[in-house]
């Protein structure tokens, strides 16, 4: 059986599928289109899943989509008669792709696709559920998912056993612990529904001394439910979020380009503190309700990986799963695998492994590439070869652009479309956001390390979860080595780290051990292959053009090595193309 | 003369946006005022609450029932 899931027109849209049990290929579009969070309809994704899969449309049983697109219309729909007189911008800007695309979604699937068989909606929050649960490897879990707004739901709890998910609660829209997230993201000058990790980045330097203030705006029961202040919100009508009563209580809002003082990063900390003592209090009673150990959660809270990093020493859980692609591009695989196996009740036996579900490249290709533009190169033989010679490029503190293998699915780069470099050089910060990234200073690097050595160099859990695959998890690095990696030690001590296993990704694996063997430190510094405000490089020319509009020292595409400075022709200056 | 023709048919196309667009507006505007206001009159009339403002509690919690609509194939298969 064959199941095609896709996710679009709200923000992230993917494609993937599920072929007979097994999560074939999974993508985001925003790799293709090189549009940041593409909410397209998902052409180039659904194409590249059915060429991954060897299958046509024809060919493919059945459709999942990630939500009841009627349930969020009259969602929408009562918000602007809640709030009339008011809200007319955001309803002339909303309602023209409601009126062309969103209430004909079966009809543009069918149409776009040329397909005649069945199309499963499935409700946002099922999805997200779906997309944890049934890739995760435990046979039943509590589950918890938290995010802005799916249809009505921005959270909901539930247990799950076998392929049956039962959802059993729900906060309802306008009372959100996503979307307060997001209008503090707005209120700090950052962008919403994208930015919400660099306030997490950002709590690290402040205080929280707003945290009576936070209280006021959201009350909180014994069981971790929730409830927001909506006088301190404008979102149910407006674009923008916070109202001028959080701007009485808080203070003026940041202008983006405005600098960053100690108020916004004691309102992030704060923030961050508000957060992340809700989901605790939330998760504690779901084990107490539910006595099981295992947890799954999914939504774009589960993002947070500082609250993540914390679950299992503040609640009793003993084991718990993020898949890579918790917030909404992760949904299409969740549509996909709940019409699979809990509505067509097949056997459960994939287990979600690693990440690498994207497009790749053969060497073949990438030579084929190389030569039409007259790139110079060096061949490597062998994977000991390759592994040595970057490594000690890395040592000498070079910035490697590396490219191998399946593209990663999910927001974080996880060494296949890495920029990786020198952890232990504490000038590397500097360089990388001089050289490449162009990103604000107070945001950390990341550190790469494989699972033998974590116990050595981090204070993590004794049974590390593996949502630290996927950097879903910042745990503290431990004193007495964190003066050995400065350009990745967070200003509070922590990092948020990837951990890797040698079956995973063997190529990257070793070449983090060959690092460690020059060094006698087995980590790197990973970071997405981008400039600011970019997708991640998907295809050969995205790669080499990014090393050449940056200041990436080197390019590792397969077994060939470009040198940045042999290739100056295409020079071009990725700053101009920076953004948010 | 190409220049000319092909800035032509760019203020064209540019002046055919500007038309859709406030055609748009408008007719976006009489559905607010006509479709959504009335709805909204009736509704203030009827008490009838839209939207969860304040969000209601019950037995101490803000936790509220999950009905799914997408417990069977059938149910599975309607956009809402």
């Amino acid at each position: 059986m064959i199941v095609l899931g896709i996710s679009a027109f709200s923000h992230d849209s993917s494609a993937a599928i599920i072929k007979d049990g097994e999560l074939v290929a999974a993508a985001e579009e925003e790799r293709f289109t090189r549009k940041k969070h593409d909410f397209s309809f998902p052409y180039n994704a659904i194409r590249f899943c059915l060429q991954k899969a060897g299958v046509t449309i024809n060919q493919v049983d059945c459709i999942a989509f990630y939500e009841k697109p009627l349930l969020k219309f009259e969602r929408i729909m009562s918000q602007f008669v809640y709030s009339f007189p008011r809200g007319f911008t955001a309803f002339a800007k909303t309602m023209p792709s409601w009126i062309n695309e969103k209430l004909h979604i079966r009809g543009i699937i069918k149409r776009k696709l040329k397909y005649l068989g069945n199309i499963y909606f499935i409700e946002h929050h099922l999805a997200h559920a779906a997309s944890s649960y049934l890739m995760s490897p435990f046979s039943e879990s509590v589950i918890l998912t938290v995010d802005g707004v799916g249809e009505w739901a921005s959270a909901t709890y539930g247990f799950a056993k076998d392929n049956e998910i039962h959802l059993e609660k729900e906060i309802r829209f306008p009372h959100s612990l996503g979307l307060l997230y997001s209008a503090v993201t707005g209120y700090l000058g950052m962008s919403v529904n994208n930015s919400e990790y660099k306030v997490m980045g950002l709590a690290a330097y402040g205080k929280p001394l707003y945290v009576d203030k936070f209280r006021k705006v959201l009350d909180v029961k014994k069981d971790g439910s929730f409830a927001l202040d909506m006088d301190y919100f404008v979102y149910h009508y407006r674009m923008s979020m916070p109202s001028k009563k959080f701007i009485e209580e808080f203070g003026p809002a940041r202008k983006k380009e405005e600098e960053i003082t100690e108020r916004h990063k004691d309102i992030a900390a704060s923030l961050q503190k508000v957060v992340e003592d809700t989901l605790f209090l939330i998760i504690r009673n779901l084990h107490t309700k539910y006595s099981c150990n295992n947890l799954c959660m999914a939504g774009g809270v589960a993002l947070n990986s500082v609250a993540n990093g914390k679950i299992l020493k503040e609640t009793p859980f003993k084991r718990f799963f993020i898949q890579p692609a918790a917030g909404d591009g992760g949904t299409s695989v969740g549509a996909a695998a709940y019409v699979y196996y809990s509505l067509f009740g097949n056997n459960r036996s994939f287990v979600m492994k690693h990440a690498y579900l994207g497009p790749s490249y053969t060497d073949e290709q990438i030579k084929k590439y190389l030569e039409h533009y007259h790139v110079k190169y060096t061949l490597f033989k062998n994977d000991n070869e390759l592994t040595t010679n970057v490594a000690k490029l890395i040592y000498n503190n070079h910035v490697v652009g590396w490219f191998q293998g399946r593209t990663e699915f999910g927001p974080r780069a996880l060494g296949a479309r890495s920029i990786l470099s020198n952890p232990c050089n504490p000038k590397m910060r500097g360089i990388l956001n001089l050289k490449v990234k162009h990103r604000e200073k107070f945001r950390p690097f990341a550190p790469v390390i494989c699972v033998e050595d974590i116990h050595d160099y981090f204070d993590v859990d004794k049974e590390v979860p593996i949502a630290a695959d996927y950097m879903l998890m910042v745990y503290p690095i431990k004193k007495q080595k964190q003066k050995l990696l400065p350009a990745v030690t967070h200003v509070d001590g922590t990092g948020r780290l990837q951990v890797i296993r040698r079956e995973q990704n063997p190529r990257y694996y070793s070449l983090i051990k060959e690092f460690g063997k020059l060094s006698k430190v087995p980590i790197l510094i990973n970071t997405s292959f981008n400039i600011r405000g970019e997708p991640i490089v998907c295809t050969p020319h995205d790669a080499y053009l990014c090393m050449m509009g940056t200041g990436i020292d080197y390019l590792v595409m397969g077994n060939y090595l470009i040198k940045r400075d042999d290739n100056p022709k295409h020079m071009w200056d990725s700053e101009k193309y920076a953004t948010d | 003369m190409k220049l000319f023709f092909k800035g032509f048919a760019a203020g064209f196309k540019e002046f055919g946006h500007s038309i859709s667009k406030t055609i748009n507006v408008v007719t976006l505007l009489f559905v607010f005022i006509f479709g959504i206001g009335l709805v909204a009159l009736f509704s203030k009339v009827g008490r009838k609450k839209f939207l969860p403002m304040t969000h209601p509690e019950k037995d101490g919690s803000y936790w509220a029932d999950k009905a799914s609509t997408n417990k069977t194939k059938e149910e599975s298969l309607r956009p809402f």
